[in-house]
């Protein structure tokens, strides 16, 4: 469920075919720079109302989704 | 000329000076706060004691408020950010990423915090974390720059964010500051006009170089490193170019080639290997004169270039 929202809002902002976002996609094959990570991640905040820190570790889009259910919790 | 931005930072004048690595020492610093402007020094990578020497050296020379820029990259940015609090600086900039992680403290510190931002997105960022102001720079700056240009980015960051908004990159004159005013900024900040600031105490090489360039004498390198640099055409931006271009080198040569480069031109004026960091607006630079005569100057300026622009309306 997040993992979809989250490829949606991906695909969405970013102008990118949603099916060819899955877990493991890194913002690195996906030509995303620390910039366009910054807009994804605000999109995401306003989608689940929360607030995300945004640490290096989060490289892919499966980071993404584990951040974002661990704060739902 | 008040400004939200000069009360804001109890300045006369809305001209910050721009956190040069290497460049924005105690001296200029020092002598663009006392002439009216905001003095920043650049803490670049420095360690802490050098950011505390060059800190103690400011306060010798005027008593207005100055900044420090941080840059978020450097290899001791955990100690400057405490050091910003411990000397009870009044004013930090920060450069090269989100400064997030640091905001709380500094903001409980009493420090007025204003990041240097290159999209809206970022701008919008920072502003939730409790910046003052945001510097919308653009890429016709020196040094490390992002994509948008000025004449783009600073209106859109205006509307992206509640915050005043300060424009940099590019601005050497009145006319850029009349300009940015027009784009919806309230201040600016400029680091090519003050590399030939008399109290600048970088390399006569330097010096030269700037006030002898032209419009189409800077370039980029380093995109393929994913941060850019902007700097005088030398004969180290174009081996470096050719580095850049040539597939076999790795990213870790192209660092490797970079490193330094820019201390060997502000302290030795190396022609050969030195980089050279200048702003496109370096053609616009073409005197040497006291921090003092360079506000003053820019000031005039900006004045006639607001009464007069009607001028080419027929």
């Amino acid at each position: 469920m997040t993992f979809e929202k989250i490829a949606e809002l991906i695909a969405e902002s970013k102008d990118m075919n949603v099916a060819d976002i899955t877990m493991e996609t890194s913002f690195e094959d996906m030509e995303l720079d620390s910039l366009d990570v910054i807009e994804v991640v605000m999109s995401i905040e306003e989608a689940f109302g929360i607030t995300l820190e945004i640490e290096d570790s989060v490289r892919t889009v499966g980071d993404l989704v584990e951040l974002v259910d661990s704060l739902a919790q | 000329m008040k400004t939200i931005i000069t009360e804001l930072l109890g300045i006369e004048y809305p001209i910050l000076q721009g956190g040069m690595a290497w460049v924005a020492n105690a001296s200029l610093a020092g002598a663009v706060s006392n002439a009216g402007g905001l003095g920043i020094i650049g803490a670049a990578n420095a360690p802490k004691e050098v950011v505390q020497e060059e800190i103690r050296k400011v306060r010798e020379l005027t008593d207005k408020p100055f900044g420090v820029n941080i840059m978020l990259m450097s290899p001791f940015v955990d100690d400057i950010a405490k050091l910003v609090i411990d000397e009870k600086i009044k004013v930090v900039t920060t450069g090269a990423g989100l400064p997030s992680k640091y905001m709380k403290d500094w903001i409980e510190a009493g420090i007025i915090v204003i990041p240097v931002v290159p999209s809206c997105g970022m701008a919008k960022m920072v502003q939730r974390s409790g910046a003052s102001a945001v510097i919308a720079e653009g890429g016709e700056a020196g040094g490390h720059i992002g994509e948008l240009n000025t004449m783009s980015l600073v209106p859109q960051v205006r509307d992206a964010v509640d915050i005043p908004v300060i424009a940099a990159g590019g601005i050497a004159d009145g006319r850029g500051i009349a300009a940015a005013f027009m784009l919806g900024a309230s201040g600016v900040q400029m680091g090519t006009r003050f590399l030939v600031a008399k109290e600048c105490t970088i390399h006569r090489n330097y010096k030269d170089k700037i006030l002898k360039s032209k419009d189409i004498d800077t370039m980029t390198t380093g995109r393929r490193l994913g941060h850019p640099v902007r700097a005088l055409k030398t004969p180290f931006t174009r081996a470096f170019q050719k580095n850049e271009n040539d597939s076999a080198k790795t990213l870790e040569e192209l660092e490797a080639f970079g490193a330094g480069a820019l201390r060997k031109a502000v302290l030795e004026g190396d022609e050969k290997d030195g980089c050279f960091m200048a702003g496109q607006c370096c053609g616009l630079v073409k005197k040497e004169q006291t921090a003092e005569e360079i506000i003053q100057e820019l000031m005039k300026e900006t004045i006639e270039a607001f009464n007069g622009g009607l001028q080419w309306v027929k």
